[in-house]
């Protein structure tokens, strides 16, 4: 039933297209597909990647997150002034910007400074989803403001400078490797499928569904839509906060003006794989399809010597063309069940 | 307490609720039995889905209490309604329709394994038997959104009969059923009335109130009127009862000649449209009423698109008032005088959200402008107060906005919209559906006045009734074809009905 409806292209159309674009690739350049060239596509498109999971929970229910790339920047700084033995202060001007790794008096021990950021990315998806869900703003509004906000906040801990001097184990988080493979393409491979998990074979995940396609008639079948509606936001907060650690590792600093406009970009993922804006409708398996295309795509540029403006240029044009070709196929496949 | 033929499944007493500036429930009383089917009658407005919102535990009464079973109890959700048993189908039925059937059913109660993982498997095998149970034919991994209105009707009775419902409230299941599937549901309603279910039924149309229903009562300004077993009243009574006069179902139309020498303001050559409208062709004389019948997706609204270039057709001609149109638009259409009063009026005919004013002076802001460049604002004004008066739309004022008005004043509202323009042709897609007996009644006076007026009209409904009532010709159409073209002094209710399911 399911597939006369949706059709062969509909339901394999993305993957189809991911196939051919690898294939177009070998051709186009024969580095693509040394394994140095994929580990490297694969890390890359990590960080986006994992940003993009908490996206797809919060378009889901039909919001959005705009603020995903000002949390990973925040998480960022907010680690590194823990690591120097500040929480929620401001440095002080006699503070030593460029402070080495010997003057590190990290406020807790390790594994409770990860846990501070990450609470604090929770709690910044928290306040974003509870206002948009109790105000009844759209979270486009809420989280535009909170992008706002929380850019500011985190440029103002250290007057937007970066802050050096982060434990060496942290870059693990970066460059580190899980039996051969990067840690944040591990990481990133985790979430995506705890993530699909619990969207599909738990009531949670379901009831997401469920209030994003309709929230009154969810409401009429006996769902109360707050949780549904506003924890989503949660698991975003907490994604962009992991990534800001990761950034960390990455850059051995804490840097507020990291991930600028990485919102676009996993909202741009989110919907080259198919799920709708207005929620109820998609997959993480498409998310993560439609990463992989806009990193392929942008790899093989770099490998083609393709300069860095001509390549948002395509990135741009790719994600009108991916929804507008599956909205072609979407609307052939209703005329033809007429 | 099973055994007692007259035993309390369900009782109301003394409801109330209202709401600033209305009094949508006043003291109401009704029962319900064991193995009984009671409908609910009354106009629009009159406070019947008020009431199924508080039995079903959407909305909490002001003051009054229900018991169940003997015993008191209070909803204050949907959710706690159903698990005592109390299932509503609702006429717009709140659904999901990316997923599945059987998703649909359990949506609230997915049942999981012992880790706590949606179980899939037991899902289905739950949905699909209570689907079988009532001989749906519907496979519950199908996604709910490609399943035809009707079917869906059906799982939504499978998931009432899931709930264990001992009370189901249909709210006018045969607005969106046509008649074959309709008959399917009363024989359903009949195995629950046998199984000793509660059966609420709600519907406008009067026949079926006496088909299904062992009581009736009827609904007033929010107050009951009377409960009477069906067999002890008759139709008029009814009518009676929710109207408070007399209203006859009679025909309205005068006997109509077409003048000898004019040529038909409409016509419509070979029409075709791949997989959907196949050669029609037909036309329409200046003061006729052409009715088009025919079960739901027949194509009768795809003609009329059709008609006035709403959708590409691939084949044919339409002419309207002489000039012939090709690739035209509904814009274009407008300027040669056709219109197409949509079936749809809350999402195609009505800016819900605007005042009645700028509703009924959208379609004519053209004439009514200073300079052709600024709106007349007076003129407006006039011209929105005049339809309002002369069609007897009830509202506090042309400032009031659209959806704060009943259904049968919206329809007016948009009736006003296009009288206000001088058109030639008229098609009314549907004009009563939905809409309360004493403004049906107003809604058709204005069609035969139309007519009477010299334009050419068409109409298209599912009440064969109502199209007997006022058309002079009848078509019938039958997946996408006109199977019948006959006056409608030849045509009967028996012929129409054969003509829509294809036979000749």
């Amino acid at each position: 039933m399911r597939f006369e409806r949706t059709g062969f292209l509909k339901r394999y159309g993305l993957l189809l297209v991911l196939i051919v674009m690898v294939c177009v690739s070998v051709l186009l350049s024969p580095l693509f597909l040394t394994p140095q060239n994929v580990v490297n596509l694969l890390t890359q498109v990590s960080f986006v990647g994992i940003i993009a999971v908490g996206m797809t929970t919060v378009i889901l229910t039909g919001g959005i997150d705009l603020s995903v790339g000002s949390i990973v920047g925040f998480s960022s700084i907010l680690f590194a002034t823990m690591m120097h033995g500040n929480l929620f202060t401001f440095m002080p001007d006699e503070m030593f910007i460029y402070a080495g790794m010997q003057d590190l008096t990290p406020l807790l021990p390790l594994p409770f400074n990860l846990f501070v950021v990450l609470v604090a990315g929770a709690l910044i998806g928290l306040v974003s989803g509870a206002l948009s869900f109790s105000l009844k703003i759209h979270s486009f509004i809420i989280t535009l403001g909170m992008m706002i906000f929380v850019r500011g906040l985190g440029r103002s801990y250290t007057d937007g400078q970066p802050l050096f001097g982060v434990p060496p184990y942290i870059s693990w988080l970066a460059y580190g490797s899980i039996l051969g493979v990067p840690t944040p393409v591990v990481l990133w491979i985790v979430i995506v499928v705890v993530a699909a998990f619990v969207l599909k074979y738990t009531r949670y995940g379901r009831r997401i569904y469920a209030v994003g396609g309709d929230e009154e008639a969810a409401r009429l079948s006996g769902i109360q839509p707050a949780l549904y509606r506003i924890t989503p936001f949660v698991v975003s907060g907490v994604c962009a906060a992991l990534v800001g650690l990761m950034m960390s590792g990455r850059m051995a600093a804490g840097d507020p003006k990291i991930a600028e406009g990485w919102e676009l970009d996993a909202i741009g993922a989110v919907v080259i794989g198919g799920t709708a804006l207005q929620g109820g409708k998609g997959s993480l398996v498409g998310t993560t399809i439609g990463v992989l295309i806009v990193g392929i795509v942008v790899n093989v540029m770099n490998l083609l010597g393709i300069a860095d403006y001509p390549q948002q240029m395509v990135k741009g044009m790719l994600i009108i063309a991916a929804v507008a070709l599956q909205n072609l196929i979407a609307r052939f496949g209703r005329e033809h069940e007429r | 307490m099973n055994d007692n033929p007259n035993a309390l499944l369900l009782e109301v007493q003394s409801l109330t609720k209202a709401y600033p500036g209305v009094v949508a429930l006043d003291n109401v009383d009704l029962d319900v039995r064991y193995g009984e089917v009671h409908c609910l009658a009354g106009e629009n407005g009159a406070g019947k889905s008020t009431l199924i919102e508080i039995v079903g535990g959407t909305i909490a009464p002001d003051s009054g209490e229900i018991r169940f079973e003997g015993t008191r109890v209070s909803f204050e959700s949907p959710r706690s309604a159903q698990d005592k048993g109390i299932a509503v189908l609702h006429q717009e039925l709140p659904a999901l329709p990316d997923l599945t059937v059987a998703e649909n059913i359990y949506l609230s109660r997915l049942p999981r394994t012992r880790l706590g993982v949606v179980d899939y498997r037991s899902l289905h095998r739950e949905a699909d038997y209570w689907l079988e149970f009532i001989n749906s034919g519907i496979d519950s991994r199908a996604v709910f959104g490609d399943l035809p209105v009707a079917k869906q009707q059906l799982v939504s009775i499978a998931k009432a009969l899931s709930l264990d419902a001992k009370v189901i409230i249909f709210d006018e299941p045969s607005a969106v059923l046509t008649l074959i599937e309709l008959e399917r549901l009363f024989e359903i309603i009949k195995n629950l009335r046998k199984d000793g279910k509660g059966i609420v039924y709600i519907s406008h149309r009067l026949d079926e109130i006496f088909e299904i229903g062992d009581r009736v009562t009827v609904l007033r300004n929010g107050a009951v009127v009377a409960t009477n077993p069906t067999s002890d009243i008759d139709k008029n009574d009814l009518i009676r009862h929710m109207v408070g006069r007399e209203v006859h179902e009679t025909r309205l139309r005068q006997r109509f000649s077409p003048a000898q020498d004019g040529t038909p303001v409409l016509e419509v050559k070979n029409v075709t449209r791949r997989g959907v409208l196949e050669n029609v062709s037909f036309s329409v004389s200046a003061g006729e009423i052409v009715g088009i019948f025919g079960l739901v997706g027949a194509g009768r609204t795809e003609v009329a698109r059709a008609i006035v270039g709403a959708d590409a057709v691939d084949e044919g001609v339409v002419t309207v008032a002489g000039t012939e149109l090709r690739k035209h638009n509904p814009k274009r259409t407008l300027r040669y005088g056709a219109c197409l009063i949509p079936e749809d009026r809350k999402l195609q005919g009505l800016l819900l959200d605007k005042s009645v004013r700028e509703n009924v002076a959208l379609p004519s802001l053209r004439d009514l402008t200073v300079g052709r460049v600024l709106l007349d604002r007076r003129a407006i004004t006039v011209r929105a107060r005049d339809f309002t008066e002369k069609l007897k739309i009830a509202t506090p004022g042309i400032e009031q906005r659209s959806k704060f008005l009943s259904g049968g004043n919206q329809q007016k509202v948009v009736l006003a919209k296009w009288l206000s323009r001088n058109m030639e042709l008229f098609i009314f897609d549907e004009p009563t559906r939905g809409v309360d007996v004493g403004a049906k009644e107003e809604i058709r006076r204005l069609i035969v006045d139309l007519a009477e007026s010299g334009k050419a009209v068409i109409l298209i409904s599912s009440e064969i009734p109502e199209i007997l009532m006022l058309s002079d010709r009848v078509l019938v159409m039958h997946s996408g074809r006109i199977t019948g073209n006959v006056p409608v002094t030849e045509a009967s209710q028996e012929a129409l009905l054969a003509y829509s399911m294809g036979s000749n």
